[in-house]
């Protein structure tokens, strides 16, 4: 018999209600409201433009970024397989091109009242809760734009309607029309969708560090490494895995200083198993160079412009077939693409 | 012929956002919230951490819920995201009694589905009783992360948006997160069905 994981845990949960329950908690609150004085409003957001200033935001355009190393160039659509060269080059060697680029190019830290502004397009499979024989799997790509201060806080936008859903493979087509075609991206009809990111630092492993922990990170490789496996904790599969985890995404969205951008990519070498995966050129036509960490089912790959030492994707791809979804190996389950990044003077700003 | 109107002051608290907003003057207009969602976090803390202290949590997550209304987004109608993020950091804190909540889900057995109100939540206790060890083992061998997010989709009727905004993690992450969970428990039932 074939079941639905998430059905299954959710049999365990209790349904009935504990009205003695609820009437001692509506006492307890009660008793809070009522010693409590009258609360003041939050300030209003400041929605003033500000002008970019950061020498590192992205330019998009087809081909901006020239990438000099002298090896084959393959296509990184973001949900198309990839073939590569034979990577010419370590890890740790293209990875150092990257952390002395950074260290390169200083940047005044994040003052209070800027933001980090970051534009991305990502898409992650998605697989439909039920019957796992019926079920099918789907890429629905959104573009996202998020604010991020000082403190960790900010403001997320995310745009469900700008890419066409993709099937992994025929039969998860045949499964979608047999079930009468329902809505794949059903927040496409509710527009953009903003969230509130509060001011609780930022999520490294199972840690929360603030600006100032953030900006205290070695320029080292190994300190790095050694800091970023302490973080990680018990968080993700291993600490391993879950310091590339944290590499990727303050490489991606994180106001990081330059020498702790060296640092990160530093430290990218440091973990077991990373390995150089060559040059590519991403959809936007970007040139980059690329490292990899497997997993157990899958490969995670971070490309990134040697000579500006920005993050252009983060990708993860099949390494073999898997039960649940029809996909061979080498197939695209989630990528981030960055599209722009830059600092601006409010959380409605863009560079 | 006009419509009859209402002199009366109307406190509004049709959506969560509103409720909270109001309730910066008028504290008690935050029952609104309180009523509408105690018991589904109620629900979710008496999965997680057993009765006794998930009464205590659920009470005291709509107590800090309270204490920190001036610091919510108004952009969001619904408060759940909100009220199931304090709810998780407050199981956060009891980590010991949530693993041995696992642990009473490990040994759960068939005697548990008796005097069932009906033949169809009936099955569904004797389903439950049957693959509980399984799934208890499963969950408490998940990272802390993994288990969050899959709670929170599960025990918590969180969609994968909230989810992210309860976690304050991005949505791809709660994806990988769901999809390694799912795939831990899934291969844990499939070995206990072989």
């Amino acid at each position: 018999m074939t079941v639905d994981e998430i059905d299954v845990i959710r049999e365990l949960r209790d349904e009935t209600q504990d009205t003695a329950a609820r009437d001692r908690a509506r006492a307890a609150l009660m008793s809070s409201i009522d010693q409590a004085p009258a609360a003041s409003a939050p300030a209003a957001v400041s929605r003033r433009r500000g002008p970019r200033r950061r020498p590192w935001t992205l330019a998009i355009a087809a081909g901006a970024l020239a990438c000099t190393a002298a090896v084959a160039i393959a296509v990184l659509t973001g949900v198309d397989d990839v073939s590569l060269a034979p990577p010419p080059a370590t890890a740790k060697a293209a990875l150092e091109r990257a952390a002395s680029a950074a260290e390169e190019q200083p940047e005044p830290p994040l003052a209070v009242g800027e933001y980090v502004y970051v534009r991305e397009r990502s898409a992650y499979l998605g697989t439909t809760a039920g019957d796992a024989a019926a079920g099918w799997s789907v890429l629905a790509p959104s573009e996202r734009e998020t604010w991020t201060n000082r403190d960790g806080g900010g403001r997320i936008v995310v745009h469900p309607s700008t890419g066409r859903p993709t099937f992994p493979g025929p039969r998860d087509r045949e499964r979608w029309e047999a079930a009468g075609r329902p809505d794949l991206n059903p927040g496409r009809s509710r527009g953009a969708h903003v969230m509130r990111m509060p001011a609780h630092g930022y999520t490294t492993g199972s840690r929360q560090i603030s600006y100032e922990q953030l900006s205290a990170l070695p320029s080292d490789g190994e300190a790095m490494y050694r800091k970023l496996v302490e973080l990680a904790a018990d968080a993700g599969p291993s600490p391993d895995q879950e310091a590339f985890t944290i590499i990727g995404d303050l490489l991606r969205s994180g106001p990081v200083p330059a020498h702790v951008r060296a640092g990160l990519y530093r430290a990218a070498g440091h973990i077991k198993g990373v390995r150089y995966a060559g040059a590519v050129r991403d959809e936007l036509g970007r040139a980059g160079l690329a490292v990899e960490l497997r997993e157990s089912e899958t490969v995670r790959r971070l490309v990134f412009d040697p000579d500006t030492s920005q993050l252009l994707v983060e990708q993860e791809r099949l390494l073999r077939r898997q039960p649940y979804v029809d996909a061979d190996p080498g197939f695209v389950t989630g990528y981030r693409l960055v599209l722009e990044n830059g600092v601006v003077k409010s959380d409605h700003a863009r560079p | 012929m006009l419509a009859s109107v209402s002199l009366t002051a109307v406190t509004d608290t049709d959506t969560d956002a509103a409720a909270i907003a109001a309730s910066l003057a008028q504290p008690r207009a935050f029952g609104a919230v309180f009523e509408r969602h105690f018991d589904a976090i109620h629900r979710f803390l008496r999965a997680r951490v057993g009765a006794g202290l998930g009464e205590e949590l659920a009470s005291e997550t709509f107590v800090r819920a309270f204490a920190a209304r001036a610091r919510y987004d108004g952009a969001f109608e619904d408060a759940r995201p909100w009220l199931f993020a304090i709810a998780t950091n407050l199981v956060r804190a009891h980590r010991r009694a949530e693993a041995r909540r696992l642990r009473a889900y490990a040994q759960l057995d068939a005697r548990e589905a008796q005097a069932p109100p009906d033949e169809e939540t009936s099955t569904r206790r004797l389903d439950a009783a049957a693959r509980g060890p399984a799934v208890g083992r499963a969950l408490a061998a998940l990272r802390e992360a993994e288990r969050d997010a899959l709670l929170l989709v599960a025990w918590g009727d969180l969609t994968y948006e909230e989810t992210a905004r309860a976690l304050d993690v991005p949505i791809g992450t709660v994806r990988s997160r769901l999809h390694r969970a799912r795939a831990e428990v899934r291969g844990a039932l499939g070995e206990e069905e072989r």
